[in-house]
């Protein structure tokens, strides 16, 4: 029995896990990024609170001994950014920090999908240059991207302001603006929706309403909660939980302003294209411009940004034909506030987003610290980065490993004393050396294999010549040490 | 084990306690304590093969779906709320490893309402509460509190409604009481007749039902119960009575006599109506017919002027306390259905 979306990790897999963590620490210790890494569990609330109950269902939830509930955290984030204050950290100098751990989600489903995965990435908090800081995040993504095998990436890029404004424009109300996959039908629907709003207005009920709404309204806010309040108080209506009535009366009046002004079809058509455009980042700032000034919403600043950007990450080195600007791309939009960016590669056939980030302004502030701080940052999903850079390592129920460099052949009848001083003459030469209790056959030890005889010799087959010869305890010791570079895994990797 | 008796759980308190062992009165399962003194358990008056255990509603659902009775009577929306979705059906068919409704009891009728304080002049739909969750979220930099004792239930709803902006706070009871006491804002309740609701200054929404539920007999999946000859007997019992009672609260009695001008167009006129049990006798003596049949409370009228209308002048109105009807002894299919694992 296997549990789905859960892998066992043998050795070709943790050889992979370091390979991309080698990457990620050479980046993060290249832009002097300081190792924070919170316990992989957290109190849930710490997540519900900021993403919503939504991400209940994404949570693996249970309870300590105090009745708190706590789960195994869904991802980095915000657990790194409440680790940072928990330092003390206040937000008035920069902070710098990079961290690699598991993250677990229930609610991953089907073949290949990972329900627990390592997470690694980058924050960047605090004051600072806002291009050069959004820069460096993109470039620290493409360099452990790089280090970690990945060739030929793409980068799209974003901005939530983009499709905010938008969305001003065309009066969709802030509670219906979600995330980029139901973006374009949400505005489909908000289309008709305005058109059967304004149908409304002209029926009878309504109009009494709205003559209610409209002394209401006359009256002040002031003014109107003091007539409400009395009016509740005759009817023997209290008012209970948190919100008050003033927040009831300036919401029924503030319904009157609210109209929504027809737009032409044209414009409509218009939002569809931009919504729709993936261009390279040149012809894609045109289009913005242009299709800004006929919809009618303010660009100019966010396409600066853009350029400035882009040029920035061009002195870091990046490669700018691999990136394109896409204005419908939105990652969660009730978290980032600015610009949002993706890499994606081929994975075993299939595209796959294999690191994303952007800037998120406002979350340091909706941790309840009473800090407020910039921030950008990024996370790489490890185990996709791994596919990408090599599927071959998830060939699975394997408990493969590296060949050893010696194999000792003892059957059960062998002398153990003898065996254990051959096998640490070897281990202490620095060969991997294992013990087999039959001939594994040739070409198993990248090195040789040795068999005891009973009467105390040692033959030894050379595994790449195939010659056979006998050798002593003394020879052995002698034999020249296998080359190997410090971290054993990469060379384990390539195999005789 | 052929001897082993069936295990049926009911309300041990709460408002479907007393409406349940009613309705196992009338369909002759009188409860009575069990001889030795154990609080949980009782027996069935004159007859060894039922033990009914006296559960927590809430706790019905699981203690069935974990084979620990055969049968069990709860609210739909617990079941619901255990299964965290769409309700077992009639036909047996639910979620994989949920109780299978059996039959539903007509009683114990009630909403899952989402309501909201009646000072929220401003809150009609489902939609406004978004508005509101989304600006109460904005302005005070946390969200606004759903208090409930139906997590699952609840939350598929408001995700359903496109509502994001909020939090779940579980209640174990009073819930509609939270927003008074500044536990929550917003309240998702059960609700018969909205008294409690208008009491505790809350009103429900013209969109914010989120379901409709009533008892219901529930029985364990197969898989998880064996069932003897006797357990058997006594759950072929139960049913065929339970639908005899609910047969008879659903119809009246008609006894008319008198005599007949054209029998042909009477019956016709009765299958018209929908009227079908008829049993009609005609004393050849005085020629006078006598006719039984049932109908529903709603068609009595109807039925009783069209009798009148073809000479049977005198009639009379009855309720029935059980009501066995024709085929309604095919139940060998159903029995298989909960009783055999697959």
């Amino acid at each position: 029995m296997s549990l789905s979306g859960f892998l066992d990790y043998n050795e070709p897999l943790i050889d992979a896990v370091h390979r991309v963590l080698r990457a990620v620490r050479g980046t993060l210790r290249n832009y002097d990024y300081a190792l924070l890494e919170p316990p992989v569990i957290d109190f849930a609330d710490a997540f519900i609170e900021r993403s919503g109950e939504a991400i209940r269902e994404r949570m693996y939830l249970f309870e300590d001994e105090a009745g708190q509930n706590l789960c195994l955290r869904p991802e980095m984030t915000i657990p790194v950014s409440r680790a940072l204050l928990r330092t003390g950290w206040r937000g008035e100098d920069a902070a710098r920090i990079g961290y690699s751990g598991p993250v677990f989600r229930r609610d991953v489903d089907g073949p290949g999908g990972f329900k627990q995965f390592l997470q690694a990435g980058a924050e960047c908090f605090g004051p600072g240059p806002r291009a050069y800081n959004e820069a460096e995040i993109v470039a620290m993504a493409i360099s452990m991207l790089q280090g970690s095998g990945i060739k030929a990436a793409r980068v799209r890029f974003g901005d939530v302001r983009l499709i905010s404004r938008l969305m001003d424009r065309i009066g969709l109300p802030s509670h219906a603006r979600r995330d980029a996959n139901w973006l374009s039908g949400q505005i489909a629907a908000w289309r008709n929706h305005a058109l059967t709003e304004r149908g409304i207005e002209q029926q009878a009920g309504a109009r009494a309403d709205l003559e209610f709404i409209r002394i209401l309204k006359d009256l002040g806010t002031e003014r109107a909660t003091a007539l409400i309040s009395r009016f509740l108080q005759i009817s023997g209506i209290s008012v209970v939980g948190a919100r008050p009535l003033e927040a009831i009366v300036e919401r029924l009046t503030a319904q009157l302003s609210a109209t929504i002004p027809p737009l032409p079809d044209a414009i409509w058509e218009e939002i569809s294209a931009l919504l729709a455009l993936k261009a390279p980042a040149k012809e894609a700032l045109g289009r913005i411009a242009q299709a800004g000034a006929s919809i009618g919403f303010e660009t100019a600043d966010i396409l600066h940004d853009f350029r400035h950007r882009f040029d920035v990450m061009g002195a870091a080195g990046l490669d700018l034909d691999t990136m394109t600007i896409e204005p419908g791309f939105l990652r969660a939009i009730e978290y980032y506030t600015g610009f949002v960016f993706e890499v994606a590669a081929e994975a075993d056939g299939q595209p796959a987003q294999l690191a994303g980030g952007g800037r998120y302004d406002a979350l340091m502030s909706q941790l309840g610290g009473g800090v407020s701080s910039p921030a950008v940052g990024f996370a790489l999903h490890t185990e996709r980065v791994m596919r990408a850079a090599d599927p071959s390592v998830f060939a699975k129920g394997s408990l493969a490993h590296g060949h050893p460099d010696v194999i000792v052949v003892a059957g059960p009848d062998a002398d153990s004393m003898q065996c254990m001083q051959a096998l640490q003459h070897l281990r202490q030469a620095g060969f991997r050396s294992s013990i087999a209790h039959r001939d594994p056959g040739p070409k198993q030890a990248a090195h040789a294999t040795l068999f005891l005889e009973n009467n105390g010799t040692i033959r030894q087959r050379d595994e790449r010549s195939g010659a056979v010869t006998s050798v002593t305890l003394d020879e052995l010791s002698r034999m020249a040490p296998p080359a190997r570079p410090s971290l054993g895994a990469e060379a384990r990797g390539q195999r005789p | 084990m052929t001897q082993n008796p069936l295990r049926l759980v009911i309300p041990s308190k709460g408002r479907l306690q007393q409406p349940v062992i009613d309705f196992l009165a009338a369909c002759g399962f009188v409860l009575e304590r069990a001889s030795s003194n154990r609080a949980y358990t009782m027996t069935v008056a004159g007859t060894d093969d039922v033990i009914v255990d006296l559960a927590a509603a809430s706790e019905v659902p699981g203690m069935l779906a974990e084979g620990r009775a055969h049968l069990g009577i709860t609210g739909i929306d617990l079941v619901n709320e255990m299964l965290g979705g769409p309700g077992p059906a009639l036909d047996g068919a639910s979620l994989p490893g949920g109780p299978m409704l059996v039959v539903k009891l007509g009683f114990g009728r009630a909403n899952l309402e989402v309501a909201v304080p009646r000072a929220w002049i401003d809150v009609e739909t489902m939609r406004d509460v978004c508005e509101v969750a989304h600006q109460h979220h904005v302005q005070n930099k946390s969200r606004i509190r759903v208090a409930t004792k139906y997590v699952r239930l609840t939350r598929k709803f408001l995700s359903e409604a496109q509502l994001t902006d909020y939090r779940i706070v579980e209640s174990a009871g009073a819930t509609e009481a939270a927003p008074a006491s500044g536990l929550a804002e917003i309240v998702v309740d059960i609700s018969s007749t909205g008294a409690t609701m208008a009491a505790n200054h809350l009103k429900t929404l013209s969109d914010g039902r989120i379901l409709s539920s009533e008892a219901a007999l529930f029985a364990a999946p197969p898989a998880t119960v064996t069932w003897s000859a006797k357990a058997m007997g006594a759950l072929e019992r139960l049913i065929r009575m339970a639908r005899a009672r609910l047969a008879a609260q659903r119809h009246k009695l008609v006894r008319a006599s008198g005599r007949v001008q054209d029998a042909n167009a009477l019956t016709r006129e009765l299958e018209t109506l929908g009227v079908t049990d008829v049993v009609q006798t005609v004393e050849t003596a005085t020629g006078t017919t006598r006719l039984d049949c049932t109908a529903s409370a709603r068609q009595v009228f109807k039925l009783v002027q069209t009798l009148q209308s073809y000479g049977l002048t005198r009639c009379a109105v009855e309720n029935a306390e059980l009501l066995f009807l024709p085929g309604d002894q095919d139940i060998g299919a159903a029995l298989t259905k909960l009783t055999s694992a697959h």
